[in-house]
């Protein structure tokens, strides 16, 4: 559930010590208030996702642009050669 | 930096001795940065605690050590002559049993750089190492071995010493998981 509004930064998931908190491990479940808090406590190695900053603190973020397929120009075979 | 009143201040009356029965130890060639020291603090408090936590060198950790309760203690000894006054900060602890992980801690830790993250029994770290100087083994100060009787507790024991100019509360985080690279 964390990792739908928290991503780890910078660590690979595992056991970290926190003061006040004590030992979290982040490669399993981890309560969405201890996240926040952390969070708000602007600790190195969280970041907040978009859908985070949605749900958590009502935050809209910003729509992403649908991003356009390269299109392949075409090209015609023997364009200079003009029919006679 | 302006002086306060230093009153008598234990939080819910707590002031136990001692050290929690493990302590956190990595090698110090492996951490990327370190906390800082407070540069020009408000008051005596920030004084006494460093900014900002450990972060070791992609791939790298540290890692915890049981040690037998009541064996391990935090020492913080004063040292030099008047004018020229620093600290060197002690960790001593006896580990139980004579493991093969054990002897390799010893066989490596005896001759290199480490660092150690200490908690005493108020939950409070102490950081013994920074980006100057590491904590570097001293000896046995209870031995190591077997014991003599049968009724001896086999196992080893160790003091590390950190040299310091001051000394801080550590208020970060142990990486017990591998840093990944950013």
């Amino acid at each position: 559930m964390w990792r739908k509004y928290f991503k780890l930064k910078g660590l690979v998931p595992g056991k970290v010590v926190v003061p006040v908190h004590g030992t979290i491990d982040f490669s399993g479940t981890v309560p969405v208030e201890t996240c926040k808090e952390l969070y708000e406590d602007d600790w190195p190695f969280l970041d907040i996702t978009d859908e985070g900053k949605q749900v958590l603190y009502g935050i809209e973020t910003q729509a992403k642009p649908p991003v356009k397929k390269p299109t392949r120009k075409r090209t015609s075979r023997n364009k200079t050669d003009k029919p006679e | 930096m302006e002086f306060t009143d230093i009153n008598k201040n234990l939080p819910n009356g707590e002031n136990m001795g001692g050290i929690v029965q493990k302590v956190y130890f990595g090698f110090w060639a492996d951490v990327e940065t370190w906390p800082t020291k407070p540069t020009n603090p408000a008051d005596i408090e920030a004084n006494g605690v460093l900014t900002g936590t450990v972060v070791m060198k992609a791939g790298k950790r540290m890692f915890e050590m049981y040690i037998t309760d009541d064996t391990g203690e935090f020492n913080i000894e004063s040292v030099g002559e008047v004018d020229g006054k620093s600290f060197v900060e002690h960790l001593t602890f006896f580990h139980p049993g004579l493991q093969k992980k054990i002897l390799g801690f010893m066989n490596a830790a005896k001759n290199d750089n480490l660092f150690f993250i200490v908690t005493d029994a108020e939950g409070q770290m102490y950081l013994m190492g920074d980006s100057m100087r590491p904590a570097v083994y001293q000896g046995s100060p209870d031995g190591n071995g077997t014991g003599k009787e049968t009724a001896a507790r086999k196992g080893m024991s160790a003091e590390f010493t950190y040299k310091t100019p001051n000394v801080y509360v550590y208020a970060g985080t142990v990486p017990l998981t591998p840093a990944a690279s950013v």
